[in-house]
């Protein structure tokens, strides 16, 4: 205890020699210049486009991009030419017996008839019909007059040609005097030339009494069928369908690129008509015909109106024609934001018979197929995007000085003059971070006369900010990046055809150099 | 600000300070039976001492040999301020900042004759390396601009250890001229961090990407524990004597010259093997990697970078998250001292030395100078001033101050303990002497000491036959002292003497 006490007084004796002021600090200042990365990317074209753009860029074999946009035009339903069954009324008659039948212990089969079922589609001739859906045979049984009492009786109907598709069985089905359906979902019905065979017995059930049966009484049947086929086979005649004149919008020339001065070198315009039916078809554009406002351009095609389609030969399967659009650099050029056309289409023209076939879900659909290959020229294409800044948590008088450092190295064959502004929450514009003598000019790569790359551009750059401008920054809530894309010119200033590839990139740093004065008070 | 009271505490009492204070005074305080600590072949002036638990010695050491308080500090219209970047060009690459503390439990040594001195001693050392390096502190002084295109390592290294040693020692005069000594000490270790590897480089590429990468491996023993809720030490007490170890000290004196006695010592040569509560913690170079390179600008375009600087920390901290896992018995070594020595009688209890040491550890070797001047006052004081030159520190006059009234002895010995009367003269506090000092150690304490060593006899002309016995018999015999004072022996005066004329030819020392 001695021990720690003398040991205890040694300290306190020491510190008591100690002025604390010394060591009571007032503020921590550190001045360090700090070097930040603010931005990075490899930058593709695909970056460049918007959103609705990008997405229709696809790359040839050799890297070159294209742009790739269809629309479809019509998908227009055969089907519909066609009135199925054209005749779907069936009358039956059965001559009951006459005067008072004695009762009767057992059914007893009294009468049949075979009857021939003709659908009388025309011009066509149909073979093989499957049934879907909510197809059905409907009935109507009564006689033509009142027995007394009313006599038990049954009719039963077999449609001979048709077969469940899975179990094949036959559809037969009984029924009685009165009205009613049965459902033919899933028969497979053959057919010759429309043509297909039902029979009808008709049975007297068992009576307990006598019934009386007025002479020439018939039991009338009436049957009609609802027909909702998954598909058809057979010949379906030479039927024409005209399709109306429609106009639709070009949505891919709705974007930046129509703002700017833009020239495709091989643009590739063309048509393509995939027909599920099979069918001998053909098509004739009566007209067709790209539009910007009041310039119009009408299609060159090739091969020229009417124009045969292939067809499948196999049910599920479809056949393309693709005819070819021989103006399309002048149609391009427009660039079109409309396409007005009107056509007819021919089945089996001359044909007076054939296997066709055609699917509940066949189409004949008819597509523009835009094609541009980046490779060409183009100035004064802008693009921009907003970036949203939030610098609430920094004290902006910590920042002494502050320069932007931004290294590009651009593989495209593409300059781009940048400037970036401030905006307010309103989105209205503050200032430009960039003074007037501050220009930020990313070079575009060398391309030789074939328009492929040689070497990148090469871009280092160091802005001083000024503090007015920095100022600014942290009063601003979003940051507006504008920038204008030329393709690289010739020594001359003029455009040369560049290509764009799917490896080209802008290589992009962007850093700031920032001396800030930290500062820790007590 | 308690800063400094921490630290004067810390020198003393915290357990993990520092053993490996190299103490250059002490070396001269041959008053002292602590001298055998710098040197087992020194044999104290006094024939018996006791230390008393807890008292006989008491010594902590702050060492800095990147700054002072001064360099980091500046006033500036009244307002005091950390200036970190007044130093930041002056710094080392490493910067150590070392506190060491040491307290003797137990001490014992005694002349047993005249050529033998036996020692034994307990005592409690701590000892805490933290390294600095100079990168760290320029990345928050001088930002990452200065590195653009290049790199810095900004991995601290800490070393912290604790133990009581047990140690045995014994100087014995071989010849006239030579003393050897050397102390073998059974080490019980308490706990243990040591920083096996450890490496942390951040580089900023001409871009200004910032790339980090780190790779550490450290060890503990015996904190792990201390750090879990509710886990008490004394409960455990036996645990923290699983570590043990071994070192060794060695020393030797050589009388070169009649005036000149040359010295030199290793201490602390040794090792100890912690076994308790010994865990890794981890970061492997391959994972602890994270390159920032500002925001993805096609996540711009694709108005997809929300949370993205918040996912980039979440990743960091992920990256560079420790594993912390147990692991077998490892072995540390002790940091050892080296000390040469030269000193020169210049009267009788009026010598100069000079002192060359340096401390080796981890990869480190420290070395330094004194020089002395030491005056013994009789058996009552014992005064050593010294200037001591270390760990790029110029300013350090060393004090040396021990006063007998037997049989307690009190001393305090410090290697830059001058300058402190100075400034309290001076400025009435002792402020200007914290400040501008990058080495303070002090060791004071009681001993019981007994049996003062005159140290040696003047030479004297004998002209009595009797003290020449050689030259009368073949058998005679004549006791050596080895420089020390001889046993009082009363003089009889005889008539042979009175009347010899011719003064003998040999000499007694």
């Amino acid at each position: 205890m001695l021990y720690r006490s003398l040991f205890l007084i040694s300290v306190l004796i020491v510190t008591s020699c100690i002025d604390q002021k010394d060591y009571t600090l007032d503020t921590l200042t550190v001045t360090p210049t700090l070097a930040v990365p603010i931005a990075f990317g490899d930058i593709s074209i695909l970056d460049f486009a918007s959103d609705t753009d990008s997405a229709y860029f696809r790359t040839y074999p050799d890297g070159l991009l294209y742009f790739s946009y269809t629309q479809t035009l019509d998908a227009r339903q055969i089907r519909a030419l066609f009135d199925l069954p054209a005749n779907n009324s069936t009358p039956v008659s059965f001559d009951l017996p006459a005067g008072s039948l004695p009762p009767s212990s057992s059914d007893v089969q009294y009468s049949s008839i075979n009857k021939v079922v003709d659908f009388n589609f025309d011009p066509g001739q149909l073979t093989e019909m499957l049934l879907k859906g909510t197809s059905a045979i409907k009935y109507t049984i009564s006689t033509s007059q009142a027995t007394s009492p009313a006599l038990p009786l049954d009719v039963n109907l077999t449609l001979t040609d048709a077969v469940e598709q899975t179990t094949h069985l036959p559809f037969t089905f009984t029924a009685t005097t009165g009205t009613g359906s049965k459902s033919l979902n899933g028969y497979l019905i053959q057919m010759t030339d429309n043509k297909f065979n039902i029979k009808l017995n008709l049975v007297l059930k068992k009576r307990s009494s006598a019934v009386f049966v007025p002479a020439n009484t018939k039991l009338n049947v009436n049957l009609s069928f609802v027909t909702d086929f998954a598909y058809i086979k057979g010949f379906f005649g030479d039927q024409q369908v005209s399709l109306p004149t429609q106009t639709i919008d070009l949505t891919i020339f709705s974007s930046e690129l129509e703002k700017s001065k833009i020239s495709f070198t091989d643009p590739v315009l063309k048509l393509a008509v995939r027909n599920d039916n099979g069918v001998p078809s053909e098509i004739n554009f009566s007209s067709i015909y790209a539009k910007k406002g009041n310039s119009q351009v009408p299609f060159q095609l090739n091969p020229a109106n009417p124009i045969n389609l292939s067809y499948p030969t196999v049910l599920g399967k479809y056949a393309t024609t693709d005819i070819a659009v021989t103006n399309g650099t002048n149609l391009i050029a427009l660039p079109p934001n409309q396409l007005t056309y009107s056509a007819t289409a021919r089945i089996n023209k001359g044909l007076t018979s054939g296997t066709n076939f055609m699917a509940d879900t066949s189409r004949l659909h008819v597509s523009v197929i835009t094609e541009l290959p980046l490779h060409g020229h183009v100035s004064g294409y802008t693009i921009s995007d907003t970036l949203k800044i939030d610098l609430g948590k920094i004290d902006k008088s910590t920042i002494i000085s502050s320069a932007l450092r931004v290294k590009a190295v651009n593989q495209m064959p593409m300059d781009a003059n940048i400037q970036l502004y401030l905006a307010d929450e309103n989105y209205h514009v503050i200032d430009s971070l960039f003074s007037s003598g501050q220009t930020l000019f990313v070079k575009s790569s060398v391309v030789n006369g074939s328009g492929d790359f040689v070497s990148s551009g090469v871009n280092d750059f160091k802005f001083d900010l000024l503090p007015e401008k920095v100022d600014k920054i942290f009063t601003s809530k979003y940051l507006l990046v504008k920038s204008r894309l030329n393709t690289t010119k010739d020594p001359n200033g003029g455009y040369l055809n560049v290509k764009f590839k799917s490896t080209y990139k802008l290589k992009l740093n962007v850093g700031l150099l920032a001396k800030v004065n930290i500062t820790a008070t007590k | 600000m308690k800063k400094v009271q921490l630290l004067l505490i810390c020198f003393v009492l915290a357990e993990n300070v520092s053993f490996a204070q190299t103490e250059s005074t002490l070396y001269f305080m041959t008053s002292l039976p602590q001298i055998t600590d710098v040197n087992p072949a020194i044999m104290p002036r006094y024939k018996l001492s006791i230390g008393l638990p807890g008292i006989s010695s008491v010594g902590g050491t702050y060492l800095n040999n990147g700054f002072s308080y001064n360099d980091i500090t500046s006033k500036v219209n009244g307002v005091l301020q950390l200036d970190l970047t007044k130093i930041q060009g002056n710094l080392p690459e490493k910067n150590y900042i070392t506190m060491a503390a040491q307290v003797d439990l137990f001490r014992f040594g005694m002349r047993i004759n005249p050529r033998m001195y036996i020692s034994a001693n307990v005592t409690a050392r701590g000892y805490n390396r933290s390294m600095i390096p100079k990168g760290l502190t320029s990345l928050l002084v001088e930002g990452t601009a200065p590195i653009i295109g290049s790199y810095v390592n900004t991995a601290p290294q800490q070393e912290n250890v604790s133990y009581v040693e047990s140690g045995l020692g014994m100087s014995y005069i071989v010849s006239e001229n030579l003393t050897i000594g050397g102390r073998l000490k059974y080490l019980t270790g308490v706990t243990n961090m040591t920083t096996e590897s450890s490496s942390a480089v951040v580089q900023v590429d001409d871009t200004y990407k910032i790339t980090a990468t780190a790779g550490a491996d450290l060890r503990t023993s015996g904190i792990y524990d201390l750090n879990r809720p509710g886990y008490n030490a004394t409960d455990h007490i036996g645990d923290y004597f699983k570590n043990s170890g071994w070192g060794l000290d060695v020393g030797a004196t050589y009388k070169f010259m009649d005036k000149l006695t040359l010295s030199a010592s290793l201490i602390d040569i040794g090792f100890i093997n912690w076994k308790n509560n010994t865990y890794r913690y981890a970061l492997d170079p391959a994972t602890a990697r994270y390159t920032f390179s500002g925001v993805d600008v096609t996540k711009m375009f694709d108005n997809t970078t929300s949370n993205y600087v918040q996912n980039q920390w979440n990743a960091f901290k992920e990256n560079f998250k420790m594993t912390e896992t147990t692991t077998g018995s490892y072995t540390s070594m002790l940091p050892s001292k080296f000390y040469l020595s030269g000193n020169y009688e210049l009267a009788k209890n009026l010598s100069v030395g000079a002192l060359f040491f340096s401390e080796q550890f981890k990869g480190r070797y420290s070395p330094g100078l004194t020089a002395a001047l030491n005056k013994n006052f009789g058996k009552t004081i014992s005064t050593s001033f010294t200037y001591t030159v270390s760990n790029r520190s110029y300013n350090n006059l060393g004090l040396g101050f021990s006063v007998n009234a037997s049989p307690v002895q009190f001393y305090i010995v410090g290697d830059n303990l001058l300058r402190a009367p100075v400034s309290l003269v001076a400025n009435q506090n002792i402020n200007s002497y914290l400040n501008s000092s990058q080495l303070i150690n002090v060791r004071m304490g009681l001993n019981l000491v007994f049996g003062w060593d005159k140290g040696k006899t003047k030479k004297e002309v004998v002209n009595d036959e009797s003290h020449n016995p050689r030259a009368n018999k073949s058998d005679a015999t004549v006791k050596p002292t080895y420089g020390r004072a001889p046993s009082k022996v009363k003089k009889k005066k005889t008539k042979q003497s009175k009347s010899a004329s011719k003064p003998p030819k040999s000499k007694i020392r």
